[in-house]
């Protein structure tokens, strides 16, 4: 029995036979090498080169013999490909001359080709771009010494663990048979974290290198209430997880009773709680768990779960599942905010330099950058808003004049619906994200034109504290407490009172029940959070005064340290929860 | 399909030497398989002359490639109809070069 603790990121308890996802899922973590191992380095590349070879001469073989010698040609040719001097004269001489590690050097060149022939202008070319990723996956795995996996088809219940997944990997597993994730890295803002929300799975994260000690198959207990991960369990162990499930999924049934009803504080003050989704699906989870509307859609996912670009049909389809299950309720559709953690396949050549994708090209700047595509969003929006309460926001605003351009988009697709006799509505609220400090500082000049703000704080924090949220050796300096975040909402929520429009909280740390008698002494009148989030925190505002709250929020805000903070709202809400379980 | 280069006749063999001794040789070659120099053609080429010492480029206008690259030779975006030079060096150039010309002959038997 191994027992690791790591950052519990979604609840519930789970166990089943452990599934280790490979390596060549693993971002890159390590990228320059020492130049005196530049040496080994090489030595160790040409050998994952020897061996890349060795697995396609079989699989050559094995084309030929089953298929034809035609089959085992396209093989015959990756077999050149893997050797083509072009190619590894320049990853030799990225990690020679400019001591990038052999992964970086790998992904770098071969990136750069795929989008060479990408871009000759010949269809058939464009294809062959595959053959280049599948090289390039190839060689990844074996520079990681690993085997190659067989295709991910379950058909029992597993726990997947891995080093890290990234959303379109989660988003491609089975529902229906994953019970849980445990990743090596990750936070609690990690992808990871907010899909198994969205799945309703528990998952524990960072829990720091352990695959070296699982082969897969031993029995795992995933516990995402107390961050625990048990590997190989003894009897006792499996017992008490058993236990423990049916006592969450009891307490579940009991919130969401009480969950259906609209949330006011105690001294009846209204709190409008909504839902954040990633799929169509989960508005329904919402409307079940007492969510008032949708107060986040993050679009991008449509993107994620396949490889060619949807249309404006599929993006149709979408909104009008979501808008059908609230027919009556605010439907918050944000537009794609794809890039740096988050690049479907297909889109793979838009993001083609990963320098520093989080500052990078990204977000809203994507749309902007490529404006057709944001049009096909914004023409599904509006007709969709035909049949419901749909509002709209752009992420990662950071300047006015890049919210009048994407307005001024947004005008023009109205209008050209409007030309073509299209059914749809043009004057729905236009709103934006506040996640970057520049819009934050702005926010007196941005709340005049538009008709609402939402804080997105998972991005907030990040660029607030210049620390990257999905780099683990930052991840102290990631604090969602920190006085200057405070002071960041403060701002942002007096300003949009001043002009009388709305702010949200859309970010995962409103999910986090500490932190949200804070928001509502802010000045926060609404919040957004995860499904499985809202009886539990619709509960706790039904224990709260908002005299109490604005109390909690002065006293916070009086703090200098992260720390001090974090521990006086733990202190604060561990005594709401005492008064609420006494009523019971 | 469509056709990239000059339409007027070419002289298919121009400069060909004296054979098997001629350390360097230059030859016109043109692309007729169907979908012109892909991943597969050029893998045959790069097949063809892995073990030749020499050096063998393929030219089109201002750009060569080096023969024993795919991905040099794929971004020539030489489509069925363009006319290449081919360039051999290296001790029996000549049968090197007969033996790429005929590749190219037969469409490098890959094209369906």
């Amino acid at each position: 029995m191994l027992l690791k603790r790591g950052i519990a990121v979604s609840p519930g308890v789970a166990s089943a036979p452990a599934l280790v996802l490979g390596r060549d899922f693993f971002t890159i973590s390590r990228k320059t090498v020492r130049p005196e191992a530049v040496d080994a380095e090489i030595a160790r590349f040409r050998k994952a080169v020897r061996e890349t070879c060795a697995e396609i001469s079989t699989h050559a073989d094995d084309a030929s013999a089953r298929l034809g010698d035609k089959y085992g040609a396209i093989f015959q040719a990756h077999l050149e490909l893997a050797q083509d001097p072009l190619i590894l004269d320049e990853i030799v001489e990225l990690i020679s001359k400019q001591f990038r590690s052999p992964e970086v050097a790998v992904q770098t060149v071969l990136q750069k080709q795929a989008l060479v022939l990408e871009s000759l202008g010949n269809p058939y070319l464009k294809e062959r771009a595959t053959d280049l990723h599948d090289l390039e996956r190839g060689l990844l795995r074996h520079l990681s010494g690993l085997q190659a996996n067989s295709p991910l088809v379950l058909t029992e219940p597993v726990i997947i663990l891995a080093h890290n997944l990234t959303p379109s990997q989660t988003a491609r597993l089975d529902p229906k048979f994953v019970k849980a994730f445990a990743t090596e890295v990750g936070g609690p803002t990690s992808h990871t974290a907010i899909l198994a929300g969205a799945l309703e799975i528990p998952a524990v994260v960072g829990l720091g290198s352990f695959l070296h000690l699982v082969s897969g198959g031993e029995m795992v207990i995933v516990d995402g209430d107390d961050g625990s991960v048990i590997i190989s369990p003894d009897a006792n162990a499996i017992v008490l997880a058993e236990k423990a499930d049916r006592i969450q999924r009891s307490k579940d049934k009991r919130l969401v009773r009480l969950s259906e009803k609209d949330c006011y504080t105690s001294d009846h003050v209204r709190v409008p709680i909504f839902g954040n989704i990633e799929f169509p699906h989960e508005a329904l989870h919402c409307r079940e768990r007492g969510a008032e509307g949708i107060g986040l859609y993050r679009t991008e996912f449509l993107y994620m779960n396949r490889t060619d670009e949807p249309t404006e049909a599929d993006h149709y389809a979408a909104y009008m599942e979501v808008v059908q299950t609230f027919p009556d309720r605010p439907v918050v559709i944000r537009t794609l905010d794809l890039g740096a953690d988050k690049v479907p396949g297909m889109m793979e050549s838009v993001f083609s330099d990963f320098a520093n994708p989080e500052l990078g090209l990204r977000s809203i700047r994507v749309s902007l950058h490529d404006k057709e595509r944001f049009k096909v969003q914004l023409r599904a929006i509006l007709r969709a808003a035909v049949h419901g309460d749909v509002r709209i926001m752009f992420p990662l605003i950071s300047s006015l004049g890049e919210l009048r351009e994407a307005k001024a988009v947004l005008r023009d697709v109205a209008e050209d619906l409007q030309e073509s006799g299209i059914p749809h509505k043009g004057d729905i609220p236009v709103g934006m994200m506040v996640e970057v400090p520049s819009a934050a500082l702005m926010a007196p000049e941005f709340a005049k034109e538009v008709a609402f703000f939402s804080i997105g704080t998972n991005d907030l924090i990040q660029y607030t504290l210049a620390a990257d949220r999905s780099d683990p050796a930052v991840a102290r300096y990631y604090n969602s407490a920190d006085p200057a975040i405070l002071r960041t909402i403060k701002m942002v929520a007096d300003a949009a009172a001043k002009a009388k429009i709305s702010v949200t909280i859309c970010g995962q740390m409103c999910s986090d029940p500490r932190f949200v008698p804070l928001f509502i002494g802010l000045g926060v009148e609404r919040l957004s959070l995860t499904p499985q989030a809202v009886p539990e925190i619709k509960e706790l505002i039904r224990h709260l005064s908002t005299r109490k709250a604005w109390e909690i929020a002065v006293r916070a805000s009086e703090m200098d340290l992260a720390r001090e903070i974090d521990q006086f709202l733990l202190g604060e809400v561990k005594k709401l929860l005492a008064t609420s379980d006494e009523e019971e | 399909m469509p056709v990239a280069s000059g339409p007027e006749p070419l002289e298919l063999h121009s400069s060909d030497q004296s054979p098997s001794e001629s350390l360097s040789v230059r030859r016109a070659v043109l692309v007729k398989n169907a979908n012109g120099l892909h991943l597969l053609p050029c893998s045959v080429i790069a097949r063809a002359v892995k073990d030749f010492p020499g050096t063998v480029k393929l030219i089109r206008g201002n750009r060569e490639a080096n023969a024993k690259s795919i991905m040099d030779v794929i971004q020539l975006g030489a489509v069925c109809g363009t006319e290449l030079i081919l360039e051999v060096e290296g001790p029996g150039a000549a049968e090197v070069t007969d033996r790429i010309e005929m590749l190219f002959d037969d469409g490098f038997m890959t094209d369906r």
